[in-house]
């Protein structure tokens, strides 16, 4: 029996000391009458009768609620008890029988665990022919406990109809009205269940009739509904937000790595991401990312991370459908989401849904709220280095909400305050900018409009001026046809541009600029015919405009000769078709295929080389130039993504993945992380699209009631025409880069260990990951061979892997987070000799990448302190406190020589020389 | 304090310390090692009556603060044909090593051999004789400085692959053009053995410089660049010529050149480029993963020289140095006697009626910047 909270049953009193009494005798004071006779077809009211006439009981029941039984039972000798048991099986009624011999039979409450609620018995009368829509409007904690026992009716059909109808409808946070992504709604018996998408929405089939339906969803309050499920119909369930227990800091959805058929997928809650220290306090995303297994990245400030052995461009980041070619600020100090608007992040590595296509290794999806569709909030934060507002609420209650959020630094003041320092002359600023718009045009349709803008301003005491932008826009409409069947259609542009600038010298000011940008439209559909299969298909296209390097003279001196590459056009298509099938309880399967169109059209012009010889300069036997629109090159290929999963037990399953990937945009980088000089290519006729495959297998257990998770997930990987450079390769204004790069053989392959507490004071998880990434170029008519045709270590390749992020709650309002990081360092070429050949001076290097870096070790660890817990109360605040790279340990970044008169001397360079503190101060409202 | 300086200060601090990022010395074990590699200069000199040289040095370990070569002395080097006839080369110091003058059977393969004295045996890739065509012409033409370019052909169609060095000599004249040189104390009228008026100075190409007619239907180099002279250099103040050599070689050794080429550009900044990696084809017999730098071609050689005169070049400005004289008294009795002595400045010419003009010798002798007096035979 749960404990009750006496405010809000005082007016209900009467009730509940009359029901204790009841239960409190149920035992021990029932009189022995056998009940015998034959009950066929009746129904409950002609039962009733029949037990009234000839025995001293008497019944009391809601005849709209027992109409749905018919009564057909032989009874020799029974109790009224056993009786009961009998009529009553299967279905949501329960009973009671007290001293007086009078039998309550009614639906409205369970008699072992919770109790009845009469206000609204009669609710569903009138509603009973009726789709029912459950709007949940009251204060919630009534709520909670009344909607939970309310047998809500769903469909038009007959009450003891046959066959299976489908509920379908949306799973939000009662409190803003935002939709919770990823929430599972599942019947206990049979193991029937689903996971709501990117909007909440969920659609189950079931047998028609009684059901009690369970809603669980990640930091919210579990909540049930009973159904009696008569036809096609809908329900929204609106969840709590679990504010005060300290024991469900992280509640985990419901064993969903075990039970979920998506392998290598990790989310992370923002709440979790708020909690890992991060320099200057900032909870940053891509920095979460970089703490889950088998994620890595080249070094702190790089861009981007590696995703099981890929390289960084090799990852698809969308937010919100929009694809960001640039995910961070200051050159990856910061990631360029404001994690204020983000809702949470998904990143798939092993099993890719066949929705997604064009990269090789990853797609990280970063979802934005939608707006709080009830009432008006925001919070403001201020950090040493920036500072963010966001603000939400409706702009037409429960219709129309908004969501908008603002980031900026003042570092440009900071550098002009660092006395006496070379940084006088310095500018670093970035910002970023979050707009969506939520609109409900009704219940069938819905639209989202969603905008983001990012700039990046960097010089750092030279001349040089480098910056970087990213603007995106879509807007998607959703359509509901019905329970079975809807459609999400998506059309965005996406853009990114980098240019680098210098105007110290008048003569030769200059401005190097590169810009891509793509229109995508996609059309996604998901048809839910039963419980077993969720079938999903659609289309994507891109069009990409590409301009990938111009030179152009700045200021009105300069007398730089302008080159402007040509550009670059192409059109990335692709279909596709998925089952989710759940073969039975223990086994099911994902299977899906995904066909890709890739058209490279003019106008430009291309090489063609001698064949048989490594393509060079000099090896261009001709030139043609493509007009525009004539398509130059085509490449097709089809994809597979294949995922099954078999549960060994409720705790443990096992998951195997087959996918493979094409990838048909390249980046070019000479370093090895992405920097503000890297363009990105198209393929094209010399320069092949990439493509691997990866099989990949997990163990999957949870103990401790599912607190505890643990995996096990080892991969192997095999890709084609990744692309390394040749010696000397120069990328920059390269009218023929097929020139200077070499298409490569690549393996990896690695195991990942995951230990994870989800719940309880201490929370965090450990992982381990132990990885390889290997290179191959044996073919001389790729230009080079590296190694001699052995396989060599990529540049990211970092074999051990150690994080171990943990959070404890000393009470609620302080919490402590610690972060440990460890990887073994990446490989690098070394000059290990100078050498004189004739007049000439060289240094001869050792192996492609045959050393490594000293290893990567950083602590981190921050307190923080929440101003108080009253709900009620306008404003909250909050701080955090914390130091970064605690132990101080200068890690190296990266390795450099300089060269001259005959010597090099070799220099290490450690972004962080030391442990760096910091403060955050915010403020909700 | 107030609060709002406190948090400023904060600001300041956290700031310069991300900023203040920290560059050290970095020097792991395998750049402290020795890592003196075999380094094998030269190729076989395949054609008649010719003597192949070949230098042998070590690397220096890139921390080393010597920059001076690292000659190998005291090895055995021979040239081994594939029947085994062998045609030993003597040391000539330095870690020169020459061949007899040798007239070697092109049909037959080639390699070198070294023993070195630490017994260590090394030996290149047998290869095949390579026919070097003639050079056609050098050309020239002055556009932001003179460029020098070289076409050659070869009407076999085997060549393909060409390398080339060359050695650049110029004439050029002292400041201020005196007819006397100083020997001792004594002034004498100078003679064309020893005038300090005029002189010639050589340098070696320093770029490695090769070329390719792969894609052509016919074995044709047409403007294949070589020198490039600054606008106004010293090199054409009078004359100038330069001598390119010639040699055919295989398409590996033009990948390897490749890529001596780029590792020995300077490096650094932004644009990093992808390190080389070079492998050569001499190996070491003892020790099969110790690195050995060279490729060694058999080939003959075949040269042209070209000459470019001042007058030919157009506003190429010669500049003026200030060199200032002054008169000293001098001996009216002993004209031939010089008997001032700072060093640094020479005899310029008489001063009547009794005055010696000396002037900075820099201005006066050519020879002090490094070139030589006597005229090569070559020049014309």
């Amino acid at each position: 029996m749960t404990v009750l909270k006496n405010n809000y049953y005082k007016n209900r009193l009467f009730t509940i000391v009359c029901l204790l009494a009841l239960f409190s005798f149920k035992v021990t004071a029932q009189q022995k009458q056998l009940i015998s006779g034959t009950f066929n077809n009746l129904n409950f009211l002609q039962f009733a009768d029949a037990i009234e006439s000839k025995y001293d009981y008497h019944l009391y029941f809601d005849t709209s609620e027992t109409n749905v039984l018919q009564v057909n039972v032989n009874a020799e000798g029974l109790t009224i008890q056993q009786l009961l048991d009998k009529v009553l099986q299967g279905t949501s009624l329960h009973y009671a029988v007290d001293t007086l011999n009078r039998v309550f039979v009614t639906s409205r409450f369970a008699i072992q665990t919770t109790f009845p609620d009469n206000a609204t018995a009669r609710a569903n009368d009138s509603a009973a022919d009726k789709t029912i829509t459950a709007e949940e409007e009251e204060p919630e904690q009534q709520l909670q406990v009344s909607i939970e026992n309310k047998l809500i009716r769903v469909g038009t059909g007959m009450v003891n109809g046959q066959g299976n109808a489908t509920v379908a409808g949306y799973i939000r946070d009662r409190k803003s009205g935002e939709p919770i992504i990823g929430a599972s709604v599942y019947l206990d018996t049979p193991r029937i269940g689903a996971n709501t998408d990117q909007y909440g929405y969920f659609a189950l089939t079931l047998p028609k009739g009684y059901h009690t339906i369970h809603a669980s969803a990640t930091g919210m309050k579990d909540t049930k509904r009973q159904l009696m499920l008569t036809g096609n119909g809908k329900i929204n369930i609106d969840l709590d937000e679990y504010v005060a227990s300290l024991k469900s800091v992280v509640v985990s959805t419901t064993k969903a790595n075990v039970k979920s058929l998506q392998m290598g997928a990790n989310i992370v809650s923002i709440k979790t991401i708020k909690q890992i220290p991060v320099v200057f306090g900032e909870a940053d995303i891509t920095k979460a990312v970089l703490t889950l297994p088998g994620v890595t990245s080249v070094g702190e400030a790089s861009n981007g991370f590696n995703v099981r052995g890929g390289s960084v461009d090799q990852n698809l980041i969308l937010f919100s459908d929009a694809t960001i070619y640039n995910s961070s600020h200051l050159f990856g100090f910061f990631s360029s989401f404001n994690p204020d608007v983000v809702k949470s992040i998904e990143l798939y590595k092993s099993s890719i849904p066949e929705k997604y296509g064009g990269r090789l290794s990853s797609v990280l999806d970063v979802d934005i709220k939608d707006g709080n569709t009830k009432k008006w909030s925001g919070a403001a934060g201020i950090g040493p280095l920036t500072s963010k507002f966001y603000i939400e609420g409706p702009l037409d209650k429960n219709k129309t909400s908004v969501i908008a959020s603002v980031r900026s630094t003042y570092s440009d003041w900071i550098l002009k305050e660092v006395p006496k320092s070379a940084y006088s002359n310095s500018t670093a600023n970035f910002n970023d900018f979050t707009l969506r718009i939520s609109h409900t045009i009704n219940a069938k349709n819905s639209l989202y409009l969603t905008g983001y803008l990012s700039n990046d301003r960097f010089r750092l005491d030279k001349d040089t001026l480098y910056s970087y932008t990213n603007k995106n826009a879509n807007i998607k409409w959703k359509h509901i046809f019905n329970n079975k069947l809807f459609m999400v259609n998506t059309g965005g542009v996406d853009y990114y541009e980098h240019d680098i600038s210098s105007e110290q010298n008048d003569v030769n000011g200059f401005k190097l600029a590169f810009n891509i940008r793509q229109y995508n439209f996609r059309s996604d559909f998901i048809y839910t015919p039963n419980s077993n299969h969720k079938i999903t298909f659609g289309l994507t296209s891109i069009y990409y405009k590409l301009h990938p390097g111009s030179f152009t003279p700045e200021g009105g001196k300069s007398l730089v000769s302008p080159n402007i590459l040509e550009s670059e056009q192409a059109l990335e298509s692709a279909v596709y078709l998925g089952d989710e099938y759940t073969v039975s309880q223990k086994f099911s399967v994902n299977a899906g295929v995904r066909y890709s169109v890739y058209n490279y059209f003019g106008p430009h012009s291309v090489n063609s080389y001698a064949a048989g010889i490594p393509k060079d300069s000099t090896t261009i036997t001709n030139t043609v130039n493509y007009a525009s629109e004539k398509i130059i090159k085509t490449y097709t290929a089809p994809e597979v993504r294949l995922g099954t999963r078999y549960s060994l037990s409720d705790n443990a399953s096992f998951k195997l993945s087959f996918n493979t990937t094409q990838q048909f945009i390249h980046l070019l980088s000479n370093t090895t992380t992405i920097s503000p000089t890297d363009i990105w290519k198209l393929s094209d006729p010399n320069i092949k699209p990439q493509s691997g495959y990866q099989v990949s297998l997990g163990y999957y257990q949870n103990f401790k009631s599912n607190t505890i998770e643990t995996s096990v997930e080892t991969y192997y990987k095999r890709t084609k025409n990744y692309l390394d450079y040749r010696s000397g390769a120069n990328l920059v204004l390269n009218p023929h880069i097929e020139t200077d790069v070499i298409a490569t053989k690549g393996e990896a392959y690695g195991i990942e260990f995951l230990i994870k507490k989800n719940t309880g004071r201490l929370n965090g998880w450990l992982s381990y990951t132990y990885s390889r990434t290997l290179l191959k170029s044996n073919d001389i008519n790729q230009g080079e061979i590296v190694n001699n045709g052995a396989y060599y270590p990529a540049a990211f390749d970092k074999p051990n892997n150690v994080n171990f992020i943990t959070n404890y709650q000393f009470s609620h309002r302080y919490n402590i987070s610690l972060n440990v990081v460890y990887s073994t360092g990446r490989p690098i070429t070394l000059p290990i000799a100078v050498f004189n050949s004739g007049a000439t001076t060289g240094l001869f290097y050792s192996d492609r990448n045959a050393y490594r870096i000293p290893d990567y070790f950083r602590t981190d660890i921050s307190v923080n302190i929440d101003g108080n817990h009253r709900i009620h109360q306008k404003f909250h605040n909050s701080w955090s406190f914390g130091v970064y790279n605690l132990t101080g340990r200068q890690n190296v970044y990266s390795v450099y020589f300089i060269q001259q008169n005959g010597t090099a001397k070799g220099y290490q360079l450690s972004i962080f020389g030391t442990l760096i503190p910091f403060v955050t101060y915010s403020i909700r409202f | 304090m107030t609060q709002q300086n406190i948090l400023k200060y904060f600001f300041v601090i956290s700031i310069s310390m991300v900023f203040a990022y920290c560059v050290k010395q970095y020097n792991p074990p395998v750049l402290q090692a020795k890592n003196n590699y075999l380094v094998v200069d030269g190729f076989i000199n395949s054609g008649s009556n010719s003597v192949t040289a070949i230098i042998l040095n070590r690397t220096r370990s890139i921390s080393d603060s010597v920059t001076a070569t690292n000659p190998e002395l005291n090895a055995s080097v021979q040239i081994v044909s594939d029947d085994g006839s062998a045609y030993p080369l003597s040391e000539t110091g330095n870690g020169n090593y020459q061949s007899a003058v040798l007239n070697l059977d092109n049909s037959k393969k080639y390699q070198v051999k070294i023993t070195t004295s630490n017994g260590h045996k090394y030996s290149s890739e047998l290869v095949a004789c390579t026919k070097t065509p003639s050079v056609d012409s050098l050309t020239w033409q002055q556009t932001n400085g003179v460029n020098i370019f070289l076409f050659a052909h070869d009407p076999s169609n085997s060549t393909h692959y060409y390398k080339w060095d060359y050695t650049e000599t110029w004439e050029y004249k002292s400041p201020l053009q005196g007819s006397f040189v100083v020997k001792g104390d004594h002034i004498f009228v100078a003679d064309a053995t020893d005038q300090i008026d005029s002189c010639w100075q050589s340098d070696l190409s320093t770029n490695i410089l090769t070329g390719s007619s792969i894609v052509l239907a016919d074995d044709v180099i047409n403007n294949a660049p070589i020198a490039t002279i600054p606008q106004n250099d010293e090199k054409i103040f009078v004359r100038y010529s330069i001598l390119v050599r010639q040699r055919g070689i295989t398409a590996d050794a033009y990948k390897y050149w490749g890529i001596v080429q780029k590792n020995s550009q300077d490096r650094g900044g932004l644009f990093d480029l992808q390190p080389g990696q070079l492998v050569g084809n001499i190996h070491s017999e003892t020790d099969l993963t110790e690195p050995v730098i060279g490729f060694i071609n058999a080939s003959s050689e075949t040269n042209e020289r070209l000459f470019i005169d001042h007058r030919e070049v157009t506003d190429w400005n010669v500049g003026s140095d200030t060199c200032a004289n002054l008169t000293i008294d001098q001996d009216p009795d002993d004209f031939s006697h010089y008997y001032y002595t700072d060093p640094d400045y020479t005899f310029f010419h008489y001063v009547s009626p009794s005055g010696l003009a000396i002037a900075q010798k820099i201005c006066l002798d050519c020879t002090v910047r490094g070139g030589t007096n006597q005229r090569p035979t070559f020049w014309r």
